[in-house]
C-alpha cells in the first residue's frame, strides 16, 4: 500500500492520541526551558516540533524519550503514565541527530541490537534486520562499520536501527540537519513516505520550518519554552496566530494598525480592507501579509488596497523573485514572484510600480500588537 | 605516497623524484635515526647476542669455546644435576607482571572514565595527578615508599594497631609493597591509553543503547567496553612488558627475597660478572616478550597494530 504524499496528506488521521504532554515544566538551574507545555500527538500522525535553537523541542523530546524527567506534569503514551519507566522500558525509539550508530559494530549488529536487547529469537532478528535494511534502502552495507558510510548512509542506519523495533512512537532529533541540502530533500521524501507505509507516529524535531512544512501532518511551533501555536501546516501557514509564528513559519510583512471601520483598518499605507475577523473599532491591530500573496503590476489593476511603491532590492533566486519595495511613507515591504517568464512579473530597481493586498489574504494577529515589542526570531 | 604511472619516478611532496633522489632525501630525513638505532641499540644487542654464547675463562671472564651452554644452564641442567630455579623465577616473574597489571587494571579503568566525565579543563588538570608522580625519578619514588612503610611511619603504625602486622615489624620488605611499588610505577602507563580511548567515546551512544531497550549494565558492557579495549590492550602490553623486566622495585621493597628475572639478570652482569649467562637470560626473556607480541600480531593483523601504535 504505497501511498503517495496527497493521498497520505489527505488521509483520515485516527483520532486516538498517543502522546499526550501535560502541563510539563522543567528548569535548567534557574532556566526555565518549558513553562507548561500542553499538547496531544494523534496516533499515526506525522507531527512537527518546530522552534529556533533553545527553544525547549528537543528537551521534550528527552522526557518523551526518558532521558530527562520533567519538574512537574505528566506524560502519557498510549494512556499509560511513562514517568516510573526507564528509557530501556518505554516503546519509542529515537533517531539521534549525531545518529549515535556504535562504531564497533557493523551495520547489521547495529540495526540487530534492540531485538537483541529484548531477546527476540536469532533466527527473527535476522529477517527482520534484512526487512529494515530493505527499507531504507541500504541492504548492500550490512557488513560495513559505520565509519565507512557516508552520512546519508549512516543516517539511514540510524532510521533502520530504530524502526526495526515497531516502536509505538519514533522520535527524531533534527536527523536531516547535517546533510547537505539535495540529500536532505530526498531524504525527506522517504521519510514521509516510510512513515506512510509503517503507519508509525513520528515525532519530528526541527528548527528549519520548510522541513516542517514539507513533512508534517500538524506541527507546534515552540519559542521560549511555550507553545506559541499548534495545528495542521496549512493552517499555521495561511493562518499564523501571532508575530512568532508568522515570521518563524515563512516571511511575513507586519503591519500596525488601528480599526477604523466595518473591516477597514488604518495603517501606513492607508485604509486597508481586512476581511479577516477585526476586533471593535478604535484597537490597534498587528496585520500580516505573506511576500508572494502581494501583486506587484505596472499599472493599477484595483482601487482598493493598493498602494504606489518603488523597487529597492531585486534579489534574483532563480524559480522566485524577490523585491523589497517602498512606499512613499517609506514602509518597507517583501514581495516574491515566480519566474514564470511574464514580462511582468520581471521589475528592475527603481521601477514605479502598484502593489496589491488582497483583502482576504491578509491575517489579523492575535499578542502584541505594536513592532518595536516583537523581538529578533532566529 | 602515491605511485603515478610513469616509471622510474615516484610523487613525494608534490615533486617528481627519481629513485636515487628519492633515496638521498630518505637519508637527509631518516638517516641519522637509522644511524643512531644501528650504532646504539641494533650493534650492542648483537655484541650481547654474541656474549649468551661464550663460556667464562678462570677469571671469570667471557671467553671461547663457543657453546649454547647458557641456554641449557637456564633450562634448569647444570653441572650439578637438574634444577629448574630459573624456570620458577621466570614464572614468578610472569605472576608478579600479570598481578600488578590487573591491578593497574582496575584501579586505571574506573580512574580513566571518572576522568573523561569531567569538562575538558578539569579532566586537563586531573591527568596531571596521574602525570606528574611519574616524572619523579624511580629509586627516589621506591626510597619514599620505603620510608613510607617502615616500622615508625604513621601508616605502618596504623597496620599495626589493626593487626595486620605485627608491632615493630615494618609494611616492607614484602609482596605487598613490591605491588604498591610496582602500581605506582606502572599506572600512567595504562591509564594514558585508556583515558585517550574513553575520551573519544560519543556518551551519547550510551543514551542510543538505552534507547533501544538495554539497561544501563548492558549498555556499559555491549557499548563502552568494546571501544575502550584497543585502550587497554596498549595499556597492558605497556605495562606487563616493562614489569616483567622491572629489578628496582622487587630489589628494594621485596628486601631481595624475591628475586624476579630482572634480579637475576642484574646480578649476572653485577655480583656473579657472568656476562654470558646474563646475556642469554636477557635473549630468553626479550624472545619471550616478542613470542607474546607476535601471537596478539598475528590475532589482530596489521591494522590492529597501527591502532595499538
Amino acid at each position: 500500500m504505497d501511498l503517495n504524499i496527497g493521498q497520505r496528506r489527505k488521509r483520515v488521521l485516527e483520532e486516538s492520541v498517543d502522546v499526550h504532554f501535560k502541563d510539563i515544566r522543567k528548569a535548567f538551574g534557574d532556566v526555565e526551558v518549558l513553562k507548561g507545555i500542553n499538547l496531544e500527538i494523534r496516533r499515526g500522525e506525522f507531527f512537527s516540533l518546530l522552534g529556533p535553537s533553545g527553544c525547549g523541542k528537543t528537551t521534550l523530546l528527552r522526557i518523551l524519550a526518558g532521558f530527562e524527567f520533567a519538574d512537574s506534569g505528566a506524560v502519557l503514551l498510549r494512556g499509560q503514565d511513562v514517568a516510573p519507566l526507564p528509557p530501556n522500558q518505554r516503546s519509542v525509539n529515537t533517531v539521534f541527530q549525531n545518529y549515535a550508530l556504535f562504531p564497533h559494530m557493523t551495520v547489521a549488529d547495529n540495526v540487530a541490537f534492540g531485538l537483541r536487547m529484548r531477546k527476540v529469537p536469532s533466527a527473527e532478528v535476522k529477517t527482520k534486520v534484512q526487512n529494515a535494511l530493505e527499507m531504507v534502502e541500504i541492504s548492500a552495507f550490512a557488513e560495513r562499520r559505520p565509519a565507512q558510510l557516508s552520512g546519508g548512509q549512516r543516517q539511514r542506519v540510524a532510521l533502520a536501527r530504530a524502526i526495526v523495533n515497531e516502536p509505538q512512537v519514533l522520535l527524531l532529533d533534527e536527523p536531516l540537519s547535517a546533510l547537505d541540502r539535495k540529500l536532505r530533500v530526498n531524504l525527506q521524501v522517504e521519510l514521509m513516505r516510510l512513515q506512510a507505509r509503517l503507519g508509525l507516529t513520528f515525532i519530528f524535531v526541527t528548527h528549519d520550518q520548510e522541513e516542517a512544512l514539507t513533512m508534517s501532518d500538524r506541527m507546534a511551533v515552540m519559542n521560549k519554552g511555550v507553545i506559541e501555536q499548534l495545528g495542521g501546516v496549512q493552517e499555521m501557514y495561511e493562518r499564523p496566530a501571532n508575530a512568532f509564528v508568522a515570521k518563524f513559519l515563512g516571511s511575513s510583512n507586519l503591519l500596525e494598525g488601528t480599526v477604523c471601520g466595518e473591516a477597514r483598518v488604518k495603517t501606513q499605507l492607508g485604509e486597508l480592507m481586512v476581511n479577516d475577523f477585526l476586533p471593535a473599532i478604535g484597537q490597534d491591530v498587528l496585520l500580516s501579509i505573506r511576500p508572494e500573496k502581494i501583486q506587484l503590476s505596472r499599472t493599477q489593476l484595483s482601487q482598493q488596497n493598493t498602494v504606489a511603491v518603488s523597487v529597492t532590492d531585486d534579489i534574483y533566486q532563480g524559480a522566485t523573485g524577490a523585491y523589497r519595495v517602498r512606499t512613499n511613507s517609506q514602509l518597507e515591504l517583501e514581495v516574491n514572484t515566480m519566474n514564470g517568464g511574464v514580462q511582468d512579473s520581471d521589475f528592475a530597481i527603481e521601477d514605479e510600480l502598484f502593489a496589491h493586498l488582497p483583502a482576504n489574504l491578509i491575517v489579523v494577529l492575535a499578542g502584541s500588537t505594536r513592532l518595536d515589542q516583537i523581538g529578533e526570531v532566529h | 605516497m602515491t605511485k603515478i604511472k610513469k616509471p622510474k619516478l615516484e610523487a613525494a611532496g608534490g615533486e617528481l623524484l627519481t629513485p636515487i633522489q628519492l633515496l638521498s632525501r630518505a637519508a637527509v630525513t631518516a638517516g641519522p635515526g637509522i644511524v643512531w638505532i644501528a650504532l646504539f641499540l641494533v650493534l650492542p644487542m648483537l655484541i650481547l647476542f654474541g656474549y649468551s654464547f661464550l663460556s667464562r675463562d678462570e677469571l671469570g671472564n667471557a671467553a671461547a669455546p663457543f657453546t649454547a651452554d647458557n641456554y641449557v644452564r637456564f633450562a634448569g641442567w647444570d653441572v650439578l644435576g637438574y634444577d629448574a630455579a630459573y624456570l620458577f623465577i621466570v614464572g614468578r616473574t610472569i605472576l608478579v607482571s600479570l598481578v600488578t597489571t590487573l591491578l593497574c587494571v582496575i584501579i586505571a579503568y574506573p580512574l580513566a572514565f571518572f576522568i573523561a566525565g569531567h569538562e575538558p579543563r578539569v579532566r586537563d588538570r586531573l591527568m596531571i595527578f596521574v602525570i606528574v608522580p611519574s616524572w619523579v625519578n624511580l629509586v627516589i619514588r621506591t626510597y619514599a615508599w620505603m620510608i613510607m612503610f617502615n616500622p615508625s611511619s604513621p601508616i605502618t603504625q596504623l597496620a599495626a594497631s589493626m593487626g595486620i602486622v605485627q608491632p615493630n615489624e615494618g609494611l616492607y620488605p614484602s609482596d605487598f609493597a613490591v605491588y604498591v611499588g610496582m602500581v605506582n610505577v606502572f599506572l600512567p602507563f595504562i591509564v594514558l591509553p585508556l583515558y585517550s580511548a574513553v575520551e573519544r567515546i560519543d556518551w551519547s551512544q550510551l543514551e542510543a543503547a538505552q534507547d533501544l531497550y538495554a539497561t544501563k549494565t548492558q549498555a556499559f558492557i555491549r557499548v563502552l567496553v568494546p571501544q575502550t579495549l584497543p585502550g587497554l590492550t596498549a595499556g597492558i602490553i605497556l605495562t606487563a612488558i616493562p614489569a616483567l623486566g622491572m629489578f628496582v622495585i622487587p630489589d628494594l621493597l621485596g628486601g631481595a627475597k624475591v628475586a624476579l628475572i630482572g634480579n637475576s639478570i642484574a646480578q649476572q652482569f653485577g655480583a656473579s660478572r657472568d656476562y654470558p649467562f646474563g646475556a642469554a637470560i636477557s635473549f630468553l626473556v626479550m624472545g619471550l616478550t616478542l613470542l607474546v607480541l607476535w601471537l596478539y600480531a598475528r590475532r589482530v593483523g596489521e591494522k590492529g597494530m597501527r591502532d595499538l601504535l
